[in-house]
């Protein structure tokens, strides 16, 4: 190896200790005696999550983020689906503007849309609550389903397609044993990564909760309020729900960068 | 073909409907709130300037604030995302492909969690402190590790560099080995195969790279809040300000397109501007 | 006797024509296949032989014209009413399936009971010689392999008419002799009617027993290998199959001028393009008296393997390609700038009118 080779994976090592490091701390807290973030970690235990688990609020949190995550996932899946089969067949440059607009709410920041939609439920009184954050979370998950799909369905193959008429099956038969066995992957992929972004989701979720709380809000209640070492716990929870969603739904999708 | 159409066109009509409900229509009104103005807590149907004229006055400073510190995080995750990218494209074989999962996986979670655990990590007890004092190399804790545009900067790095990584990643894949082979027989040393052959190619990604880290900064409020300390106000910091604790949107709508305006004049100028700092680097 | 139906052709296409756009893919064509032939429709890329096919198979309507099969009108059927079945160009076979579910899903379509069902696909994986892979995912398959799957998948459902999209193409050139002898011998064993695509003329004469040439949308010569390689009617014909020597001439009177001789061919005056195969003409020293003969120099002499490729430069400038054999070249070689007569009978040459 050269010299210039070994400076290259030195400086890419760091890089991924730059990148996990912080995250593996907080993993490494939640599991230490210690509860403050210095070190020595002390002895290991689940001191942490028992506390964690014996909250009232805790338990609330989990629940409206489970609520939400699923509804949120189950909808991008059946919206996002439907409309990039639409993107498939509708005139190319059409469905180029359609993908474009409908992926905006990703590149606006989060602040500004959750201020836009804070602002507009109030004008229009609706209730806030867990059945205006689903909504919400919904246009920007929905982006990643479409443009996931439409990828998978613009390199299917349309021999396939062709194969199967030849053979006699009709358009609902080759959806359901050819298209959909074969989108499949790609399919959960997108629904679990929308899963994991309406999971992690702390800025549109807080204005448009209302008094409600999932475990994002948590996690900020926690710290606006005090150091309470159950956060390390807690921010454990939510990385490994969030990132081990994220790795399933790339391994399926086959995304690697 | 009239038939299949309707069917497409129904077909993507329940995302569009969301769309323009939750994000569409939402933003439309807040643009139209930006003119508004409020007495005693209540909206005013107003159709006047004057929170822009604010927005360019009082806030100016902290709109010139915002923009730099953006551009600073965005510049630094940009060219620490395409060494990394460039690490890989060049010298990483199969540890590559373990940055790019890293990458990946950490990409969509744990927002709130990267930015308190940086707290942690930066605090005047935290772990840094204890490693250099521990090391030897200070005597006392430094202080404006934490609660510093320092600790924004590089908590907003370490968040955004797995988008900004993505993006580069694709562009140097994208280019081929040929070029810069030639590029290297006819005698160009490094740094003038990635002035004048790798970066040209990479303009999309580089672009596209910074503008999210600059996007994103300069609209975060989160960060700011938790590790900047009082000297640290962000633009999102007064306007999440303006809505929560003075319920007064349409300053805080005015603030938000404003410097959304900004945000989206800096990155169009350095998109027509890539070619020319190229041609001045290269010269 | 022979009934009604062996008279009446297998296929027929009246007035066939099919534009995209502005685009005009195929011509009004006509076209009669008859039971048990195999057809190959031979042309460049881009002539409208794949739109033909597709047309064929249902894939395509065609903006005018009749699809007749077995003298039923099937124009406005799709492909899955069809009595046709089509190895496509990639195969598609579906990834997800073992290589029996992919010959079986057909006949699951047409719910066909399971017994009958398991009974024709091992009949047909059987006479593929795939049995041995029946429960493999095509990734795990070779291509030759993949080839015999698609071949079975399409013939256990017994097609009137298979259609074949470049079927060797995607295959190396060893494995695509082998099959195409097996796909021959395939034919003659099951004695079906095939329609297949190439742009191979050396695959369409080995495989075919009749043969359409088409150029730009049109059928410009059908007829059988014979035919088309010994007598093209026209100059694309004669320049996309096979080599060939093509000199244009001027027809006056009943007779053409070539330098000294003449050659009489009626027929309106005008220009008009002589063929010769390279085969067909031999060099010699002395002008033989009853040949056709061109004096010129041998410019270059090109070793290609099982024969040698001769170049000459003639006196009226033209260029004519001679083929030796290996061995004749071996026992009587030229040396470059040696200057000949190049000959060739009358019979060798073929007049092709302008088109």
């Amino acid at each position: 190896m050269t010299l210039r080779a070994a400076c290259w994976l030195t400086f890419g090592i760091l890089s991924a200790a730059f990148l996990v490091a912080p995250l593996a701390l907080v993993v490494a807290f939640s599991f230490g005696e210690n509860p403050h973030a210095t070190l020595p970690f002390g002895n290991p235990t689940l001191q942490w999550y028992r506390e964690l688990f014996a909250g009232d609020d805790f338990l609330a949190a989990l629940q409206n983020s489970a609520i939400v995550t699923s509804c949120v996932g189950l909808l991008s899946a059946v919206l996002g689906t439907a409309a990039a089969f639409g993107f498939t067949a509708l005139d190319r440059k059409l469905s180029r503007l359609g993908a474009q607009l409908i992926s905006l709410p990703v590149m606006l920041p989060p602040l500004v849309l959750a201020l836009a939609l804070a602002t507009a439920f109030s004008a229009t009184r609706i209730p806030l609550g867990l059945g205006t954050v689903i909504p919400s979370h919904l246009i920007f998950t929905q982006p990643f389903v479409i443009l996931i799909i439409y990828a998978r369905l613009t390199a299917f193959d349309r021999s396939l397609i062709d194969s199967a008429r030849d053979l006699g099956a009709s358009s609902l038969q080759i959806f359901f044993t050819i298209t959909l066995p074969l989108i499949a992957p790609s399919l959960i992929g997108a629904t679990l990564l929308s899963m994991a972004i309406s999971l992690d989701d702390f800025v549109i979720t807080f204005f448009t909760i209302g008094g409600g709380m999932t475990l994002p809000t948590l996690i900020w209640g926690m710290l606006r309020t005090h150091l309470d070492p159950t956060i390390n716990a807690l921010g454990t929870l939510v990385l490994v729900l969030t990132l081990g969603l994220s790795v399933i739904a790339f391994k399926l999708t086959r995304y690697k960068g | 073909m009239s038939s299949v159409r309707s069917r497409d066109v129904a077909a993507v009509a329940p995302s569009f409907l969301v769309w323009t409900g939750f994000f569409f229509a939402p933003i439309l009104y807040l643009f139209v709130v930006s003119f508004w103005s409020v007495r005693q807590y209540k909206l005013v149907t107003d159709a006047s300037f004057d929170n822009y004229l604010l927005a360019a006055g009082e806030y100016r400073h902290a709109i010139v604030f915002t923009l730099a510190l953006a551009a600073l995080v965005g510049v630094v995750t940009t060219v620490f995302a395409f060494a990394m990218a460039y690490m890989i494209r060049f010298y990483a074989g199969r540890f590559g492909n373990v940055l790019l999962f890293i990458a990946l996986t950490t990409l969509f979670g744990g927002y709130l969690v990267k930015i308190y655990a940086w707290k942690g990590l930066l605090g005047s007890t935290g772990i840094i402190n204890q490693a250099l004092l521990a090391a030897g190399l200070i005597s006392e804790p430094i202080s404006w590790l934490l609660y510093s545009p320092f600790a924004v900067v590089i908590t907003l790095v370490h968040f955004l560099l797995p988008y900004a990584l993505l993006p580069i990643n694709a562009a140097l894949r994208g280019v081929d080995d040929a070029p810069i082979e030639a590029a290297r027989d006819l005698g160009a040393p490094p740094s003038r195969i990635l002035i004048d052959v790798i970066l040209p190619q990479c303009e999309r990604g580089i672009l596209t790279a910074f503008a999210l880290a600059f996007f994103v900064s300069a609209g975060d409020y989160v960060t700011p809040q938790l590790v900047g300390g009082t000297d640290t106000f962000m633009i999102g910091n007064f306007i999440q300000s303006q809505f929560v604790n003075r319920m007064n949107a349409p300053v805080g709508a005015a603030l938000a397109f404003a410097t959304l305006l900004m945000t989206l004049l800096v990155v169009a100028l350095l998109s027509l501007l890539y070619r020319r700092i190229l041609k001045a680097c290269a010269t | 006797m022979l009934s009604a139906s062996e008279h009446t052709p297998l296929l027929r296409l009246t007035g066939i024509s099919k534009s995209f756009g502005t685009q005009v893919a195929l011509h009004p064509l006509d076209l009669s296949v008859a039971r048990g032939d195999f057809v190959a429709l031979l042309g460049p890329s881009g002539c409208g032989k794949t739109t033909l096919l597709r047309v064929i198979g249902g894939f395509l309507r065609s903006d005018q014209g009749r699809v007749e099969i077995n003298g039923a009108d099937v124009t406005d059927l799709g492909p899955e009413q069809r009595p046709t079945n089509m190895v496509f160009q990639g195969y598609g076979l579906f990834p997800h399936m073992t290589v029996r579910e992919n010959v079986a899903y057909g006949l699951k379509i047409a719910r066909v009971p399971a017994e009958k069902r398991n009974q024709a696909v091992g009949e047909i994986l059987e006479m593929m010689h795939i049995s041995g892979l029946s429960d493999r995912l095509p990734r795990a398959l070779s291509g030759g392999q993949q080839q015999r799957v698609a071949l079975a998948r399409a013939l256990v459902m017994k097609p009137s008419v298979l259609l074949l999209d470049e079927p060797l193409a995607a295959l190396d050139l060893q494995l695509r002799k082998s099959m195409q002898i097996e796909l021959r011998n395939l034919h003659r064993e099951i004695g079906g009617t095939f329609i297949c695509v190439t742009h191979d003329q050396g695959e369409a004469i080995g495989l075919a027993n009749r043969v359409a040439v088409m150029n730009a949308g049109r059928i410009v010569q059908e007829g059988t290998p014979e035919d088309i390689y010994q007598r093209p009617s026209n100059a694309f014909v004669a320049g996309f199959v096979g080599e060939s020597n093509i000199l244009s001439l001027t027809r006056q009177s009943g007779s053409c001028r070539l330098a000294d001789n003449i050659i009489p061919s009626s027929g309106p005056d005008g220009t008009v393009a002589m063929m010769i195969r390279p085969d067909d003409i031999s060099l010699v020293e002395v002008k033989p008296a009853a040949e056709i003969s061109l004096y010129g120099q041998l410019t270059d002499a090109v070793f290609m393997g099982d024969h040698v490729k001769l170049i000459v430069a003639a006196e009226t400038g033209d260029t004519l390609t001679v083929h030796r054999s290996r061995q004749e070249w071996q026992s009587d070689p030229l040396e470059s700038g040696k200057r000949v007569f190049a000959s060739w009978s009358r019979d060798a040459c073929h007049i092709l009118e302008q088109s």
